[in-house]
């Protein structure tokens, strides 16, 4: 009678150990696949919100394309100084700066909706701003007296010091404005696939590129120089990225790869001319 | 009653003995199981190396390298300047609802039929690839798992997939699926060159009919340092080091990580991850490299799945469609599966930035003078696995960040991959070694 008291105690016992033992080997997943990044993805977003980082809703978790582009080094608006019949402009051939004054009065508004309806009515006479019809308003780039309009391409918008249009405008008076412009581009190979709006925002949060107590206030994808290389500017598609400090209110504009989700810090000139 | 007794005496014992050897079982599996065992060195290392954020999707990765239509009745390899062939494939079928295909037939003939019929746009891929790699609802049986080629019609609501290697042609019906604009695109595409489709040994080889003028193009390289690889592969911690003769170093990480830096004058590094089970499937083995290559760190923008040989598989960079070389004709990638362990062999060097086309060219002639020009140095047509046009990365010496990429044929002979010109100094030497032989 013990023995059989013992074969039904190992049973019970033996039982519960495979039971055990079975869990053990179900439960241990080695996942090396893709849904690690699913995972990672989906538990960066707790993580932001717990360091108090606000994203802007509808993030797009969408991949898109782009193309890598080129636009020749030259003096493009020196040659059009002289045309300009409604303004007085002078050319900086070592800054590539146009600064030009209305030779008359141009009256613009008071608020910036109406500002940036007679800015761009202006800029769009050839008579006023050279190449004016490439350039469009980018109120995130604008501020106070400052309206910004940057240069526009079939590929996408570029946002470039070297492609921009900036006017000065006071007490509803246009005072005057500086333009630069990159020139044509072109692409230089195919078209690429580019990382989606969350993914660069994801890009940023993993090399710590986003601040605690920060709220994304703005992204927008759109062409940046990446270097300058045998006398063309190369730019590429990027992530712009307007972060923007809860406690101090300050923004900053960032920029993303969006070919390889880098993080862009600051433009590299390579000079590879014989 | 007694016998009673006795039968449920021996039940118990045999219950006993059946839970106690299951146990024994249980016990053994999990202690020799090395995946637990790189798991908690998986979970180590990610916390101690900051995760390279994912660019590209597993699509990115497995697109079709080149399209065909057919143009005034002759079959033209179709590329667009302007749009992107395969990636607009590739972005359509993200998309697509996928179901299990069926075999529509199996035979040389009716492959043969496919590839001449005018009705279908055709998206190859360089190999074979699973179609549960898209979709892991799609169970297949042995033998037909596989495909490298599809064939789109005008409809959307089918698709048809074929295996170059076994002449196998699926039907797959498909849902929420819009090609219109992939076949507009290639209908309007800016260039297209006469082609057929010559069974070489591993499937069919594109044989261009005429000589054709291919673009050189120079891109600007950087170069991670072996630190980099190391801090990503092994971490900080534990790492001990060896210098070896050829002055490569070999970095180890308990007994289950291994990286070699390249020997002098070489950008070749092996790192190798021991554990069991990593090739269990082919879709396993091609959707783990995607998890490796982001934790090597490398540049997964022009990457694509270049070749397999079964456990071998060769992923390289893509410039418009041509798969580039590297100096020596090391692919970008190249993974080797064991039972034991994984070894991933990867360059470091990547392709930064693409300095704009400067007009240079160069002509190749047409494939099968090439092929005829190998025969009659002694290769036998049966031993000619594939051939391709690649590009050459060539060095400027003077400018050690500047590479030329320049179009050249690329053949694959006795699972070895070489230039045109590679092929024929290995076999200019194999002659002067015979000849050498046969004068003593």
């Amino acid at each position: 009678m013990d023995h059989k008291r013992i074969e039904w105690l190992f049973l019970i016992i033996f039982s519960l150990i495979d039971l055990y033992l079975a869990f053990e080997i179900f439960n241990s997943p080695v996942q090396l696949n893709n849904s690690e990044t699913g995972t990672a993805s989906s538990n960066a977003r707790v993580e932001m919100r717990a360091d108090g980082i606000s994203l802007p809703r509808n993030l797009s978790s969408k991949s898109g394309s782009g193309y890598y582009l080129a636009a020749t080094k030259n003096n493009y608006l020196a040659k059009k100084v002289s045309s300009l019949t409604g303004v007085n402009a002078s050319y900086s051939k070592s800054d590539k700066i146009l600064t030009a004054t209305p030779q008359t009065e141009v009256a613009v508004g008071l608020t910036k909706g109406q500002i940036a309806s007679s800015l761009t009515k202006f800029k769009n006479d050839e008579n006023n701003v050279p190449y004016g019809k490439q350039f469009k308003y980018e109120p995130n780039l604008s501020s106070g007296n400052s309206f910004v309009f940057v240069q526009t391409s079939s590929y996408g918008n570029i946002y470039d010091d070297d492609a921009t249009l900036t006017f000065t405008v006071k007490k509803g008076r246009l005072v005057k404005y500086e333009e630069t412009y990159i020139g044509a581009v072109s692409p230089v190979r195919e078209l690429q696939s580019t990382i989606s709006a969350w993914r660069a925002i994801y890009a940023m949060y993993t090399d710590q590129e986003l601040a605690n107590n920060t709220r994304v206030t703005e992204i927008k994808l759109g062409y940046t120089k990446m270097t300058t290389v045998r006398g063309n500017v190369i730019l590429i598609p990027s992530w712009l990225v307007w972060v923007k400090n809860k406690e101090s209110g300050n923004v900053t504009l960032k920029r993303v790869n969006a070919f390889n989700g880098e993080v862009l810090q600051t433009n590299t000139t390579y000079n590879l001319d014989d | 009653m007694k016998f009673k007794n006795n039968f449920a005496d021996v039940l118990l014992l045999i219950a006993t003995a059946f839970a106690i050897g299951l146990s024994i079982i249980l016990w053994t599996t999990i202690m020799t199981s090395d995946q637990r065992f790189s798991h908690i060195d998986q979970q180590a290392t990610t916390q101690t190396t900051k995760n390279r954020v994912s660019t590209k999707s597993l699509y990115d990765l497995y697109s079709p390298s080149s399209v065909y239509g057919y143009r005034k009745g002759k079959l033209c390899q179709l590329y667009d300047e302007k749009h992107n062939l395969s990636l607009e494939f590739i972005n359509e079928f993200k998309t697509v609802n996928l179901a299990t295909p069926t075999i529509v037939s199996t035979s040389t003939a009716k492959y043969r039929e496919m590839l001449d019929n005018r009705n279908y746009l055709q998206l190859a891929y360089p190999d074979e690839v699973t179609f549960s790699l898209f979709d892991k609802k799609i169970k297949m049986k042995s033998g037909y798992k596989e495909f490298s080629r599809i064939f789109l019609s005008s409809s959307n609501r089918v698709i048809y997939f074929g295996n170059d290697k076994t002449k196998t042609v699926y039907r797959m019906e498909v849902s929420k699926a819009n090609f219109n604009r992939l076949r507009k695109y290639a209908n309007h595409a800016s260039s297209a060159r006469e082609v057929s489709l010559v069974q070489l040994r591993d499937g069919y080889s594109v044989y261009y009919k005429n000589s054709i003028k291919a673009n050189v193009y120079s891109y600007l390289v950087t170069h991670q340092t072996s630190s980099y690889y190391v801090n990503r592969l092994l971490g900080t911690s534990g790492v001990s080091s060896k210098n070896n003769k050829n002055g490569s170093t070999t970095y180890t990480l308990s007994y289950y990580n291994r990286l070699k830096t390249p020997a002098k004058g070489s950008h070749i590094y092996t790192y190798t991850h021991y554990e069991k089970g990593n090739s269990s499937s082919a879709t396993r083995r091609l959707e783990n490299v995607v998890y490796y290559i982001r934790r090597i760190g490398l540049s997964e923008q022009d990457l694509h799945f270049f070749d397999s040989d079964g456990k071998t598989i060769l992923y390289t960079n893509f410039v418009e469609g041509i798969p580039v070389f590297s100096t020596g004709d090391a692919l970008q990638i190249t993974t080797r599966y064991t039972s034991e362990a994984v070894k991933i062999a990867f360059n470091n060097t990547n392709l930064q930035i693409p300095i704009p086309y400067d007009g240079e060219s160069v002509t190749l002639p047409d494939t099968a003078s090439v092929i005829s020009a190998l025969t009659n140095r002694g290769i036998s047509q049966n031993s000619i696995q594939k051939i391709v046009v690649g590009f050459e990365e060539q060095r400027d010496n003077n400018r050690k960040n500047l590479i030329d990429l320049v179009p050249t044929y690329y053949i694959k002979i006795y699972g070895e991959w070489k230039s045109f010109d590679g092929w024929k100094d290995a076999l200019n030497d194999s002659y002067s070694i015979t000849n050498s032989e046969g004068t003593k």
